[in-house]
């Protein structure tokens, strides 16, 4: 089941034809799908998590703006991704110019991802936070039952698929899909408050 | 109910679904901000094991891009695009059929031409021979022609006008000594 780029592509597609079309609502659906891999994107170049977001937004109103001129040539997320790159480093230097403390050019952009002192700090209160919900969800998956927390770890920290983890633990898909959500369900019990208090 | 729906959450975090079931969960998430909220959170968790970062996602953003999109005029590309290309391909049908018709007409046209031509020409010879007789009168009258016959009945001559009488070199040369 994991190998369905196609499958998504065509989703991708068909929805991207329907904004073409002028189905606003369909970009909502494009958005919800790719916004949190493009929020993690631009905070590789942009630290600062409110402001990796604001830059989020801001690409995909620019890829929204671009649509028209998009022929399908590649696939909708790699077209999305080079735009979140280009205005997360477009950001990163206009910021550049503006304090004036470092000197950079066009060449340099390609260079930021690299560059920690372009990228902004996490702030004292965000680092706090940032242990807090790190130790919370460590400490419910070490608590999980055995088998809900060997699938979890398989899921997230090998990247396996769901037929992998299948065959490694000699069980069916639907047990491990039940598991992994159980893990889940688990952690965002104990999280939602922490999450709240933001 | 509400278990499968998040089951299926986190089926799509993992892209374990299938593009129709995907279709209808972003639907339902597009319409329901708590299934949004669950979505959001269950990424957040799954970032967070494998980066051990915290990136929340705010509750707004969909909504404010929604914002940033509002006033923008409604895009009907695709739609337009057609058009333009029949429209072009309906231009270069009308060009090549113009095209093959000048090549067709163009030798019917040539050949009355022709005609008229070789018409005009065999009722010019027909009815001005007795005009090229007196225009051989007239040059034969004509001092130049006179003494360009002259010369040509003397034969040592290079200023006649054709090849047919011009002298080989030793017999230019011998005129020339007398």
């Amino acid at each position: 089941m994991n190998n369905q780029p196609n499958i998504n592509e065509q989703l991708d597609k068909d929805l991207v034809k329907r904004v073409q079309q002028g189905d606003k609502s369909a970009y909502d659906l494009l958005v919800i799908k790719y916004q949190h891999r493009i929020i993690q994107l631009v905070n590789r170049y942009i630290k600062d998590p409110s402001e990796a977001q604001d830059i989020a937004q801001e690409a995909f109103i620019k890829a929204y703006r671009a649509l028209p001129n998009f022929r399908g040539d590649s696939a909708f997320y790699t077209w999305l991704y080079r735009i979140a790159i280009n205005t997360a480093k477009n950001y990163l230097l206009s910021r550049s110019r503006r304090y004036s403390d470092y000197q950079v050019d066009i060449q340099d952009a390609e260079q930021i991802e690299n560059a920690p002192q372009l990228q902004g700090r996490d702030t004292p209160e965000y680092l706090l936070m940032n242990d807090d919900i790190v130790n919370t969800i460590e400490t419910v998956i070490d608590n999980l039952p055995e088998e809900m927390r060997i699938a979890i770890m398989l899921r997230e920290f090998e990247g396996m698929s769901y037929d992998e983890i299948a065959q490694t633990m000699e069980c069916p898909v639907g047990t491990i899909r039940s598991r992994i959500f159980r893990a889940r369900e688990a952690i965002d019990k104990k999280l939602l408050p922490l999450l709240d208090k933001r | 109910m509400v278990d499968d729906i998040n089951q299926k959450i986190s089926c799509f975090i993992d892209d374990e679904l299938k593009s129709n079931e995907t279709l209808d969960l972003l639907k339902e998430c597009q319409s329901n901000p708590t299934l949004q909220n669950k979505l959001n959170r269950y990424q957040t968790i799954s970032y967070c094991l494998s980066s051990k970062k915290v990136l929340p996602i705010r509750e707004d953003f969909l909504s404010n891009i929604q914002q940033g999109i509002s006033k923008d005029p409604l895009y009907f590309s695709t739609v337009n695009l057609q058009p333009k290309k029949s429209y072009r391909t309906l231009m270069a049908l009308a060009a090549c059929v113009s095209l093959i018709a000048i090549l067709i007409l163009k030798p019917s046209e040539e050949t009355p031409l022709k005609v008229n031509i070789v018409s005009s020409s065999t009722m010019a010879a027909i009815t001005t021979q007795p005009e090229i007789d007196q225009q051989k009168t007239k040059q034969k009258n004509n001092p130049n022609n006179r003494f360009n016959d002259y010369l040509q009945a003397h034969n040592t001559s290079l200023y006649t006008n054709t090849a047919v009488t011009f002298q080989p070199y030793t017999q230019t040369a011998s005129y020339k000594q007398n």
